[in-house]
């Protein structure tokens, strides 16, 4: 594959709109999808994530705004002549087949010759650690095996797109961290673009090259996922992805691309995104995991603990201080157990203090 | 770049010489009765070839045809030739329209003449796709286009000629018209009057005894309650007049019960109590599974968060079960309502003097010869059914949906309160014992000589069926399997386009499909002798007209059963069918067909049944030559032969639930072999 290619977008969205009679559910999304990049729909249930995907696959229309595939308009193309392939969040698997007639499906459309599906098949129900399993129906698999062969069942057609919806929001907690991993594996391996739509951000984070916010029916932001959880560009990104204490504080100057804050008792210097206007007040984020708790220094910001939870890796607090209620994650517990009602001290770690506009 | 290319659009230029072909094989115009028919041989008088210049538009519209089949052809671009073939097959169907509609009325047309507008029908629908009018490829614009056709020949033209029938005097429209006919007709008021006294308390007493065995099959402790089920469903596969032929020998003058137990004579029951007792015993059970529908999805949980919360089990019932039960009440008694009017079976036996609206319109058409008459009555009949219908439907029908969710109720069941359950379970035994013993009068009355009267044993009857019914009975079972397939899968088509398909029209498509259902027989009956009588559309006397009867008739219950199942298919299903590169029409026989199969089966049974046992409309529509079961059962009942009758009726019985006893038995050797996956109300709807 040339490097060329590498970054043309494969999928382009240009001012996509859709109406469902007085619903507006999604408004002028416009998304480059380059070639081979896994690119992540994130958002709260409602926004229009699944919607996006349906208009990719052909399912729906969009009430305005064009779709390409490959430099193509495609906007219009019958979702079966599209080559784009769907992950369906029940899995569809269809119930009245056993595993080996749910794979075969898109081939026999495609009217391959019996000999060479039978091997295809096989051949991808091995790759997949499932086989032997032909035989089964669909209601005789696990979860996680049901998950595979909706998975495979799309890659045996080696679409151009692959979709997928919450693929794993019918999993429990520990088969879920697994079968992201073996989708991310096999979505590198086969180089394949795919489009895949989750309202979990912890999944989001660990799966994409991108990730797509979404909120009420328009994009928040597009970036990587360190971009995004680092550099929020609004406050619903910042508290979105992860979980982010939003701080109002005075801005004191601008200084050699960064800008002087004041909140509380500290004078800090933190990035920005946007240079924000003079003399304002600003919103500053600061991440649980930043924020330094201490009963005993008698520095820095004064608090009282207002919930205090013992959560095995870390101890987790909501403190009441003049700024406002502040999450706090405290990874090392240097200071001990802090209990309810315990006056601390709290300070933040200023590199990673951010400024939202 | 080519011009002409042939690989592109072949169902475009290889359909356009199919059409030319098929225009050569078939009489574009008919006699009399051969609408249907193909040319026969060496005779080319009714080709089109021969009516060419007769006909000035037929030259521009086999013009059109021509240039759609070049169309296909030529390698243009796809938004230019959707454009061009939507312009051109437009104005074929329009001009084929005006010619055949506005332009000559008089010319009867035959099968070559629907061949030639359906193909335009068909070219107009893929170009609609091709544009993306209508979301789906050509099959499901198709099939969308066509029914839209065929419900405007078949239901609205025969209701559209019984109003011109008495809203137009010497071509003037005068609506006030139908008041002149019903005010000079002197029995307008009383027919009225009695129709509307007998709907209701019909429709009163259908309502509560179905709700009894609903919640006795549903709730109750009663061990032996699935035997009751049985005898609650047996009038559904009843022909008509038996009840009414049990009823006479029950109750009648010489009747077993009043004459040998009570000793008196009296003719009480012909009128009022006679057609109530009928009627109430032949729909209860139609009440009966809509209610256990009701009872039967509703979430149980609801009942034990109301015990959790203190409640006890009289007063669950009655603050959670009864509101949650409220509209498929309503829903059970419309629907008894809209049935009771349109029997004609019931009234025209037991009716003595209390005539009513479906057997007037009978009496002033086969009686008097009024059609105008007849017309006026069928459209009073029609708008009290329809108001019914639309109450029904957008009323109650919607209220009832939101209650029955989708969460199937587990297994576990909570019992009714004891006093209530003990009631019910002896009322329900009480009416299973009237049942059967109607039925047993039925079923001997056929084994003696004359009932009440002459009661040695006798094979007469039976024999005389051979020599005088055996006839009908097998035109009878061609005609019924003929249709039953046909309905299903028109049924089965509506419910899958309306469901999963948004398109320009779909309100109207689905009521008009659904209308029938409100249709009264009668007037269904009339409406097809007044439209189909006479040019353009000649079918009476044929077998077709029966058949297409039985298939309009019959679809809303293919509809309904096929809505029923396509609602339990999750529609990712097909989508992801699609998405896998299927097109439309492999996704519905891969796909959605094969997991509706009991769904299919349930509606071709049923529609097996229905056509067996019609009546009301078929009546008008039978000639000498195509007798039916029903129509001879008439015939013979008022020719006195009431043993004739009763012998031919429990031969019809017999016929039916032999096919539903197959068609069960096909149905769970499916479930067994693990090819389908049913759910409990998909059994519970098969088992009708
Ligand atoms: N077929 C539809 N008809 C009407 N409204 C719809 C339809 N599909 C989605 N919507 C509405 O569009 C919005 C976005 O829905 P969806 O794309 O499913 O959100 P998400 O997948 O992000 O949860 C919602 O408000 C939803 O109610
Ligand atoms: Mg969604």
């Amino acid at each position: 594959m040339s490097n060329d290619k590498m970054e043309t977008s494969e999928l382009k969205l240009e001012n996509i709109s859709k109406r469902f009679g007085k619903v507006t559910a999604i408004d002028q999304v416009s998304l480059d999808i380059p070639h081979g990049k896994l690119i992540t729909l994130l958002g709260p249930s409602g926004c229009g994530k699944t919607t996006i995907l349906r208009i990719i696959a052909g399912l729906e229309i969009p009430t305005s705004g064009h779709v390409f595939l490959g430099g193509e308009d495609i906007t219009e193309l019958p979702p079966n002549e599209r080559k784009i392939s769907m992950v369906f969040q029940s899995y569809a698997l269809f119930p009245h087949m056993n595993v080996y007639e749910n794979i075969a499906y898109g081939l026999r459309v495609m009217h391959w010759p019996e000999q060479k599906i039978r091997e295809t098949v096989r051949e991808s129900l091995k790759m997949a650690g499932m086989g032997g399993l032909e035989k089964r129906g669909p209601s005789e698999l696990s979860g996680g095996q049901q998950q595979r062969v909706a998975v495979t069942r799309s890659l045996v057609l080696q679409p151009k797109v692959l979709l997928f919806d919450e693929p794993l929001s019918n999993l429990d907690a520990k088969l879920r961290k697994r079968m992201r991993g073996e989708i991310r594996n096999l979505q590198r391996d086969l180089g394949i673009t795919s489009v895949y739509v989750t309202h979990d951000q912890s999944e989001a984070l660990a799966i994409s090259d991108q990730i797509v916010v979404m909120a009420n029916a328009v994009i928040s932001q597009v970036g990587g996922p360190t971009e995004l959880y680092k550099k929020p560009a609004n406050s619903f990104v910042a508290d979105f992805i992860g979980e982010a204490n939003i701080v109002e504080a005075e801005l004191v100057g601008i200084e050699g691309g960064k800008a002087r804050v004041k909140v509380g008792p500290f004078k800090l210097s933190v990035h920005y995104r946007q240079e924000p206007d003079k003399g304002s007040r600003v919103k500053l984020m600061i991440r649980p995991e930043d924020i330094h708790i201490d009963p005993t220094v008698k520095k820095g910001l004064r608090g009282v603990v207002k919930y205090a939870m013992y959560e095995g890796a870390t101890n987790d607090y909501t403190v009441e201080t003049e700024v406002g209620e502040l999450s706090i994650s405290d990874y090392k517990s240097e200071g001990g157990f802090c209990e309810r009602g315990t006056e601390v001290f709290l300070s933040f770690r200023e590199e990673n203090v951010f400024l939202i506009n | 770049m080519k011009f002409i290319d042939l690989a592109r659009e072949k169902a475009i230029w290889a359909g356009g010489l199919v059409v030319f072909l098929l225009l050569t094989f078939f009489p574009f115009t008919a006699t009399k009765g051969m609408a249907l028919a193909l040319l026969k041989q060496g005779d080319f008088s009714h080709s089109i070839w021969n009516q060419l210049g007769e006909l000035p538009l037929l030259n521009l519209l086999l013009l059109l045809l021509l240039l759609i089949t070049i169309l296909g052809l030529l390698n243009l671009g796809k938004r230019l030739r959707g454009k061009l073939l939507f312009a051109l097959s437009l104005s074929g169907a329009l001009l084929f329209t005006i010619q055949f509609v506005l332009l000559t009325p008089e010319i009867k047309l035959g099968m070559g003449s629907f061949i030639l507008f359906f193909s335009f029908l068909l070219f107009l629908a893929r170009s609609l796709s091709r544009l993306g009018l209508i979301r789906g490829d050509a099959f499901v614009s198709g099939s969308i286009l066509s029914i839209a056709a065929l419900l405007v020949i078949f239901i609205i033209y025969p209701l559209l000629v019984i109003l011109t029938k008495s809203f137009i005097v010497e071509r003037a429209f005068k609506p006030a018209n139908i008041f002149t006919v019903l005010i000079a007709y002197p029995s307008t008021w009383r027919i009225m009057k009695n129709s509307l006294l007998m709907a209701s308390t019909v429709g009163v007493f259908s309502t509560a005894i179905g709700l009894a065995f609903a919640l006795v099959i549903e709730r109750s402790r009663f061990r032996f309650k699935r035997f009751l089920h049985g005898f609650s469903l047996l009038p559904i596969i009843t022909p008509p007049f038996v009840i009414g032929l049990a009823i006479i020998f029950m109750f009648g003058r010489m009747g077993f019960f009043t004459n040998k137990v009570l000793g008196i004579r009296s003719s009480f029951i012909f009128g009022y109590p006679g057609i109530v007792l009928a009627q109430t015993l032949c729909f209860a059970p139609i009440a009966f599974l809509i209610l256990s529908g009701v009872i039967h999805s509703m979430d149980t949980a609801l009942e034990e968060a109301s015990y959790t919360l203190g409640a006890n089990r009289w007063r669950s019932f009655r603050t959670i079960i009864w509101p949650l039960m409220r509209p498929g009440i309503a829903n059970a008694f419309l629907l008894s309502v809209i049935e009771s009017l349109a029997d004609f079976a019931n009234p025209i036996l037991l009716g003595g003097d209390f005539d009513v609206l479906a057997t007037s319109i009978y009496l002033a058409i086969i009686g008097r010869y009024d059609e105008v008459l007849a017309a006026s009555l069928g459209i009073v009949l029609l708008s009290v059914t329809l108001t019914t219908f639309v109450v029904q439907r957008y009323w109650v029908g919607k209220r009832s949906y939101v209650t029955i969710t989708g969460k199937p109720s587990r297994f576990a069941t909570l019992p009714l309160p004891k006093g209530l359950d003990y009631s019910l379970v002896g009322f329900t035994l009480l009416w299973a014992a009237l049942t059967i013993a109607l039925y047993g009068s039925v079923f001997l009355g056929g084994f003696v000589k004359l009932w009440g009267i002459n009661n040695t044993f006798t094979l007469m009857h039976y024999k005389r069926f051979l020599s005088d019914g055996f006839g009908s009975y097998i035109t009878t079972l061609q005609l019924a399997a003929i249709s039953a397939p046909l309905t299903a899968v028109l049924g089965l088509l509506i419910a899958y386009l309306v469901s999963r398909y948004r398109f320009f029209g779909r309100q109207p498509f689905e009521f008009t499909s659904m209308l029938s259902f409100a249709i009264p027989g009668t007037v269904i009956g009339i409406g097809y002798v007044m439209a189909f009588n006479t040019a353009p559309l000649v079918f009476t006397g044929t077998a077709a007209i029966l058949v297409i009867c039985f298939v309009f008739r019959n679809m809303p219950v293919g509809i309904r059963s096929g809505m029923a199942a396509l609602q339990q298919i999750d529609p990712a299903l097909e989508e992801a069918s699609i998405t896998l590169g299927a097109s439309n029409l492999r996704t519905f026989s891969k796909v959605v067909l094969p997991l509706i199969r009991p769904a299919i089966l349930s509606g071709l049974i049923f529609s097996f049944v229905r056509a067996m046992t019609a009546i009301s409309a078929v009546i008008f529509l039978v000639t000498a030559r195509t007798k039916l079961a029903t129509t001879v059962i008439l015939g013979r009942i008022e020719a006195g032969k009431l043993g004739l009758a009763t012998a031919y009726c429990t031969i019809l019985i017999i016929t039916m639930a032999a096919a539903i006893v197959l068609m069960n038995i096909i149905v769970k050797r499916m479930v067994k072999t693990g090819k389908m996956h049913v759910s409990g109300e998909e059994m519970e709807a098969v088992k009708i």
